[in-house]
């Protein structure tokens, strides 16, 4: 059995609540990610900052031009997560059940690190495909 | 005035659907798309392989010598060349899409990625008078 600790990327690029959106907007395009979790000061994930929540900002006119906004005003706060000792099998499901890239890895509640598709495709051919 | 080619990446990946499994993977996995479109002789659009295609095929244990013709959607959305900015984030948003090829006389001219039309929003935030960007180095 092989667990998503083997697969887990830890250096994932993690966003903070009271980030400024555009510096969130920004570290994600450096980053080339279309999603982020999103930590709060203990390490528990707050959130995710997707693609099309920030769209949503753009194209919402309650937001046009307002300062002061921060990643906690538009991320998703409904993530699902799997644990670090999870078949691998599972976290295949979860991210096949829902319209994820990519799922948080938490260890008693702390995140980890994420495990994307793209880690899973790879993982599942194996070296010679 | 909003023109799609700011919008759309020429540079992309594609198979046709005698594509097999394991090349089809090896292109999502070295390729920075999340979909692959699968074109005709003639350039075509014929459907899309997503990383989730060939995930649940994997998944369910099925054949690994298929060809994309067995597991492409042939169900799919594009984008034409004269699409405006509400058909595009329109697509992005209320349809969920992560990347959208797009046609030209019906044949593949490229496709649209999520993170483009958010840098062609802020582009265009910036420019109608928004604060300039600064460049920014590391995360937390």
């Amino acid at each position: 059995m092989t667990q998503a600790r083997s697969l887990v990327k830890m250096d994932a690029l993690c966003l903070k609540p009271e980030m400024p959106i555009e510096r969130a907007i920004e570290l994600m395009q450096q980053n080339d990610v279309t999603s982020a979790p999103v930590l709060s000061d203990n390490y528990t994930v707050a959130g995710i900052l997707t693609e099309s929540d920030i769209i949503r900002m753009f194209i919402d006119p309650e937001n046009s031009g307002k300062e002061g906004t921060t990643v906690k005003d538009f991320m998703t706060k409904d993530v699902i997560t799997e644990q670090i000792d999870s078949d691998i099998s599972k976290v295949s499901q979860c991210l096949l059940d829902h319209h994820f890239g990519q799922v948080p890895i938490v260890y008693n509640d702390k995140f980890v690190g994420i495990i994307s598709r793209k880690d899973l495709l790879k993982f599942m051919m194996g070296p010679d495909g | 005035m909003f023109d799609i080619k700011e919008l759309i990446r020429n540079d992309i990946a594609f198979i046709d659907d005698r594509c097999r499994l394991a090349e089809t993977a090896r292109l999502l996995c070295i390729s920075d798309q999340l979909i692959l479109p699968v074109v005709n002789e003639c350039l075509e659009p014929v459907g899309i392989v997503t990383e989730k295609d060939v995930l649940s095929w994997l998944c369910t244990g099925r054949d690994r010598d298929a060809k994309a013709a067995d597991f492409m959607q042939t169900k799919f959305t594009t984008l034409d060349y004269g699409a405006g900015l509400i058909d595009v984030v329109y697509m992005f948003t209320v349809e969920k899409h992560r990347e959208i090829p797009v046609v030209s006389d019906g044949v593949l001219a490229g496709f649209i990625k999520r993170g483009s039309l958010i840098k062609y929003l802020i582009d265009k935030k910036a420019s109608a008078g928004g604060q300039p960007k600064e460049k920014t180095k590391c995360g937390l």
